[in-house]
């Protein structure tokens, strides 16, 4: 131990330079802190490949969790506006009150579609009848379809998605298109099959695919055939659609067609399908739950990725402290901590977008359970991004406390 | 260049606090090599941190390079550490993940140096302390003499003025601590640094200028070198 009488030797070390040489303080220049604290931040990143892991997996979890719930929300939302989407007119004239296209909120004069088959800037008008009706089953019961009839021989309105047979054979008597996902339900309906609707006869002669609402799945008849299946009165439509001639205004003829019927709705696609998407919601609740379930995913996400960057701190405490003492300060750090975030949510999302699309390519068919817009991906990255900001900042109180005396104790 | 006039330090506050250094007076003069030796949890890592401006005084006064330490905010002592003091730990505390080369690059771009001229002054400093050939090697792939020497250069990167090691052969053999304390004192000497290491190894004793002995927080001798 040193507590004996100190023994001085003469010490053998060469002093060789008699010139007296004294150190000056350090001039200090304002240090380009974030190319440092990144490089670092990096080296510490991908020296400890599994923590790296960990902590990818909470953005990759919550990347693929939210983007399938998002998924399938527009999915449903796409489902539901789909009809309108693809009957190919600009303007709707529905009966007033309309919340979306399923042909209980009363009806349209016939006239109407005459009438504004004359407003300037209307190209074509259309009739469109629909309605709940009955489809009896061979083996008992009955299932509802949404049926839905156009006019002859333009048939705008549907059937659109045909997968087998020809529109034109709607020109047949009691001629159906039926959705064909919903073959199986409708009792293994094929081409030809005849099933009773609402107490007449029908022949399936082709179908659709993925026209699946919320409600019952669509069918298709002439205007005619669905009026009789439909009994309805010779004079009404359910409503009329309008085509606008090329480089007319959608407002202008709108206002024009609503002076005509003060008495009808006229509505933009656009507008319709705010409606439609507005009752969808109401109705079914989706938006709540699928927006809960995106905030859990986000949030499962967080709790991973702000354990696992907190537990690499907690390893690395000796590391942070003698960062300090050389003298980084908590800024610094902070910043180290933010690019190691940044870079992590990166990564994450640019993996876990990589496995949706991936998934997305495997799923591929009629039922299309995922539909991922475009910009989701840039709202994926900014949120993953904010989420591991945030995430960090559980590590950042911990660095915070560091203290730099601790690296002089054992 | 240190100069510290009855200098007290407590840890804890109220009732619990508990004195570890009792008006301290200690002068280092410029380019001075002291050793600091003393029985183990005599103050001496306190006496050192306080010094290297990790710890804060208590009482009394502490001067580096005529600038007073005593009531300087927390928030500027990294500035001072930046300024002043080159650090070298018991055990080496490089930074895993960085090269040798960019251990010791660290501090100097914490100063503000530019990539190329931070570069170029460390590779200078592996070369004098005997690493020419080691500068991309992690601390992993070194041995403990050699991470100790990265640790010496990366202490006198930037040339600070002021040198403090706490027991910097402690984790080493006697003839690697030897080395070690060689080219400590020989770069040291050679840069005009002042250094302070605390030691309780009285083989190393003789690299010292100067060796204060310090016992229950009090500075009990005083010796000048015979040689010095
Ligand atoms: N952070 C601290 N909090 C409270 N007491 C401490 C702390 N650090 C050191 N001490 C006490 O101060 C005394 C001096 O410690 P230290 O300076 O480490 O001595 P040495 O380096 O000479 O072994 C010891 O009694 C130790 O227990
Ligand atoms: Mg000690």
């Amino acid at each position: 131990m040193s507590t004996t009488a100190l023994q001085i030797e003469v010490a053998p070390v060469e002093r060789t330079s008699p010139k007296k040489v004294v150190a000056q303080p350090i001039a200090l220049v304002s240090p380009h802190s974030w190319a440092t604290m990144a490089r670092l931040g990096w080296s510490m990143l991908f020296h400890d490949r599994l923590k790296l892991a960990g902590t990818l997996v909470g953005v990759v979890f919550a990347v693929l969790l939210s983007n399938f719930q998002v998924g399938i929300y527009f999915s449903l939302l796409l489902r539901n506006t789909m009809f309108v989407e693809r009957a190919g007119a600009d303007l709707w004239i529905t009966p007033p009150g309309t919340v979306a296209l399923q042909g209980g909120d009363g009806t349209v004069p016939d006239s109407v579609v005459a009438v504004a088959r004359a407003v300037p800037g209307v190209e074509w008008s259309a009739p469109l009848l629909m309605g709940a009706a009955s489809v009896k089953l061979p083996e008992g019961g009955q299932k509802p379809v949404m049926l839905v009839g156009t006019e002859l021989p333009a048939l705008r309105g549907g059937p659109f998605n045909v997968v087998a047979g020809t529109p034109a054979a709607l020109a047949m008597r009691d001629a159906v298109f039926f959705e064909g996902s919903r073959r199986e339900l409708l009792g293994g309906l094929n081409l030809g099959s005849v099933r009773e609707v609402n107490g007449h006869r029908a022949q399936a002669v082709g179908f659709t695919s993925g026209l699946l609402p919320f409600g019952p799945s669509y069918a298709f008849a002439s205007f005619d055939t669905a009026r009789e299946l439909l009994h309805r009165s010779n004079h009404e439509l359910s409503y009329a659609m309008v085509g606008l001639s090329p480089g007319a205004d959608v407002r202008a003829v709108q206002e024009r067609l609503r002076a005509q019927f003060p008495s009808q709705e006229v509505l933009t696609l656009a507008e319709l399908k705010q409606r439609t998407i507005g009752q969808v919601l109401r109705e079914s609740g989706i938006g709540k739950s699928i927006g809960s379930g995106v905030a859990m995913s986000v949030l499962c996400g967080f709790v991973i990725v702000a354990l696992t960057m907190f537990s690499a701190v907690i390893d690395r405490v000796r590391q942070f402290g003698t960062l300090k003492a050389l003298g980084a300060t908590n800024l610094d750090l902070a910043r180290l901590l933010l690019v190691q975030a940044i870079t992590c949510a990166v990564i994450g999302v640019l993996l876990g977008e990589t496995l949706v699309a991936w998934f997305l390519r495997a799923i591929r068919e009629a039922e299309q359970p995922l539909t991922l817009p475009p910009w989701l991906m840039v709202a994926t990255l900014a949120g993953m991004t904010v989420m591991c900001m945030l995430a960090s900042s559980l590590a950042l109180l911990r660095v915070r406390r560091v203290e730099p005396a601790m690296v002089f104790r054992g | 260049m240190i100069e510290v006039r009855k200098l007290r330090k407590a840890y804890g506050g109220g009732a619990l606090a508990q004195t570890v250094l009792h008006d301290v007076d200690l002068s280092v003069r410029s380019g001075e090599v002291l050793m600091l030796v003393g029985p183990s949890g005599s103050g001496k890592t306190t006496l050192l941190s306080i010094l290297g401006c990790v710890l804060t005084p208590s009482g009394g006064s502490v001067q580096l390079a005529g600038h007073e330490l005593m009531g300087v905010p927390e928030a500027s002592l990294p500035m001072m550490r930046l300024r002043y003091i080159g650090f070298i730990f018991q055990s080496h505390n490089l930074l895993p993940s960085l090269s040798a080369l960019d251990n010791v690059r660290l501090p100097l771009l914490l100063r503000g140096w530019s990539s190329g001229r931070a570069t170029a002054e460390s590779t200078e400093l592996l070369e004098s302390v005997g690493l020419r050939d080691k500068l991309v090697c992690l601390p992993s792939q070194l041995s403990g003499g050699q991470a100790q020497r990265v640790a010496i250069a990366r202490a006198l990167a930037g040339r600070p003025p002021i040198i403090l090691a706490d027991e910097p052969t402690a984790a080493l053999d006697a003839h690697t601590g030897q080395g070690v304390m060689e080219t400590l004192t020989r770069l040291a000497h050679e840069g005009g640094h002042t250094v302070v290491v605390v030691t309780h190894d009285n083989r190393i004793f003789k690299f010292g200028d100067r060796i204060v002995r310090i016992e229950d927080g009090r500075i009990t001798e005083d010796t000048a070198h015979a040689n010095a």
